[in-house]
């Protein structure tokens, strides 16, 4: 999956930013965010959490529900 | 000679029975008394007796009897024959006043009676004023006689009498002020009423002045009970009353004048219990000599007048506002340090403060103590005027450790820091060891402010952005200043960190520690990858 997260972080670095954090070493989050299972993406906008959604996807699927939570519309 | 007597008497006798015709009635009482030689009242033959021894002569002034009855200088057959004619009568003596009481010239009240003493029995008794009655020899004449002058002329048979008296009116006691059972005191003066001036007065006690139709008597009295009579030319009365000892103030406690709060009392000491004791404000409790006054008193002026039964008294004082303690500072039990200060605030400046530790100063209704204190349990009592507080601290060991960066968003010597990840939390911060204050600032390499905001605030110092002036990619940038803690111990911050190149699509690598402030803190959208490594 890391390959499709680093495409899309890299076309849609002006719209938004990835970042990644490794359920592994860093507990607090993962739980506190109730994380079950990797991937989940949780989607941050003005310091609040406006969703997620888990599992491995293409990058389309991957673009298409990070921006409809954003509530942008694909132009390309 | 005693033939010449005896021819005489025989002479005496043929004269008496020639000249037994002499009416005896028309006989002048001066003639009888004249015939009775020897004035013992009757006229018989020693009167003869006696004409007859002196007959023929001329008689003397140094004579005690006096023959010479016609009074026509010789003592001759014709006063024989004056003595012959009322031989055998009785001669009424002359009654001769001999005194009067009261003498003339006395002064009498109208029902006064005057006694007039004869040595005989008077007769044909008349006066000009009032009744008579005959008593022997004494005429007594009563009133009522009129005011005013009294010329009272007094006739009878043998003489008249005129003594002059002024009858003066007699004074009724009307009235005493105070009255009879009263209770006074020692220089009290007692006022009595008379229907007329009264004369003659004395009184058994004080000193009496008379005016007009008043009697005022005038102490000082003995306290106790006063039996008072007042005598006067007509009458007495006798007055009862109860001398009490009157009462003066001889102290005030606190003095006038003083300051006072409002739950004071006041003192006044007497030199003898005072009774009907007021006060204009507060209210009184007398015991024996002592008045004592409690308020509590309106703040402000206080004008306090006290009268009692034997004057008044005003004392003026001053009453202030109680001043109650409102807040201590820093909180009771809590911990100071050896030259902390401890701030109490009182709703009124107070006074006469006192502290058991340190030095305090006063600054309106705020009292500010100042160490050093002594470092361990500190009890701490404050006295004021009001009241007293004590309170307990603990006094900490000097500090003599400086403050030390605990963390933070950045540490020193950082390399390759996500520039955009600090533009988007659009902070730094930096943890110290403890509650500090400073300044700090983020600048260029070169000592220049980049222009970010610096606060130091508790224990953390913050960096925040200013937009346009993020943080550019491979930069060396330093966080600079300088902080102390309570104590005064100084650190200076020197914080480089050195920037990462531009951010080019790589995903962020956040952890626990900073995701605050690179997730919550970004100002664009960030999606976080949860994943596993491997």
């Amino acid at each position: 999956m890391k390959p499709v997260v680093t495409a899309v972080a890299l076309e849609y670095r002006d719209t938004f930013t990835f970042a990644r954090l490794d359920v592994n070493t860093q507990p607090e989050k993962t739980i506190e965010y109730h994380i079950r299972g990797t991937p989940t993406y949780i989607v941050f906008k003005d310091g609040e959490m406006i969703g997620g959604f888990v599992g491995a996807m293409p990058s389309t699927n991957l673009v298409e529900n990070i921006l409809g939570m954003l509530g942008i519309e694909e132009t390309e | 000679m005693k033939k010449l007597i005896c021819s005489l008497l025989t002479l005496s006798l043929a004269l008496f029975v020639l000249t037994a015709s002499y009416a005896q009635e028309d006989a002048d009482i001066d003639i009888l008394r004249a015939a009775d030689v020897n004035t013992d009242g009757m006229i018989n033959i020693l009167d003869l007796v006696l004409v007859a021894g002196f007959f023929g002569e001329t008689p003397t002034e140094e004579q005690t009897l006096n023959p010479d009855i016609n009074g026509d200088g010789k003592i001759n057959i014709l006063d024989l024959v004056l003595v012959a004619s009322h031989f055998g009568e009785t001669v009424r003596l002359p009654a001769v006043l001999e005194g009067v009481e009261p003498g003339g010239g006395s002064e009498l009240i109208p029902n006064d009676s005057i006694m007039l003493m004869f040595d005989h029995p008077p007769e044909d008794i008349t006066v000009s004023e009032g009744v008579f009655t005959i008593t022997d020899n004494t005429v007594t004449i009563t009133g009522p006689f009129t005011p005013g002058t009294l010329e009272l002329t007094v006739t009878w048979a043998d003489g008249s009498e005129t003594r002059n008296y002024t009858i003066r009116q007699p004074a009724d006691f009307m009235s005493s002020e105070p009255e009879s059972g009263s209770e006074l005191i020692p220089n009290d003066s007692i006022t009595l009423t008379f229907d007329h001036p009264p004369e003659d007065v004395t009184v058994s006690e004080g000193v009496a002045t008379i005016t007009d139709n008043t009697v005022t008597i005038t102490g000082p009295f003995t306290p106790g009970t006063l039996e008072l009579t007042i005598t006067w030319a007509d009458d007495s009365e006798t007055l009862n009353y109860t001398v009490r000892q009157s009462a003066a103030l001889e102290r005030v406690e606190p003095a006038v004048a003083s300051e006072l709060i409002p739950n004071d009392s006041i003192t006044l000491t007497f030199d003898h219990p005072p009774e009907d004791v007021t006060v204009s404000e507060g209210v009184e409790t007398i015991t024996d000599n002592t008045v004592t006054i409690t308020g509590p008193f309106t703040p402000g002026t206080l004008e306090l007048t006290v009268t009692w039964a034997d004057g008044s008294e005003t004392l003026d004082y001053t009453v202030r506002q109680l001043v109650g303690l409102e807040r201590v500072e820093p909180t009771v039990e809590s911990e100071l340090t050896v030259d902390g200060s401890i701030t109490l605030t009182f709703d009124n400046p107070p006074k006469d403060v006192t502290v058991s530790e340190g030095v305090f100063t006063i600054t309106g209704s705020t009292v500010t103590i100042t160490g050093p204190f002594t470092p361990g349990t500190l009890e701490l009592t404050i006295t004021w005027a009001d009241g007293s507080v004590a309170y307990t601290y603990t006094v900490a060991e000097p500090d003599t450790e400086s403050p030390s960066i605990t963390g933070g968003t950045i540490s020193d010597g950082d390399e390759d820091v996500k520039a955009e990840a600090i533009n988007s939390g659009a902070l730094i911060e930096i943890a110290f060891s403890e509650e500090v204050s400073g300044t700090i600032a983020l600048q260029t390499e070169a000592g220049d402010d980049v222009g970010w905001l610096g606060k130091i605030e508790g224990s953390k110092g913050t960096l925040e952005l200013v937009k346009g002036k993020e943080l550019d990619p491979e930069t060396t940038y330093v966080i600079a200043g300088k902080v102390e803690d309570a104590a005064g111990n100084e650190t200076d911050i020197d914080i480089t960190f050195v920037t990462a190149s531009a951010y080019d699509g790589i995903p962020i690598e956040v952890t626990d520690a900073d995701f605050e402030t690179v997730v919550l803190g970004s100002k664009i959208p960030i999606v976080v990858d949860f994943y596993k490594d491997g």
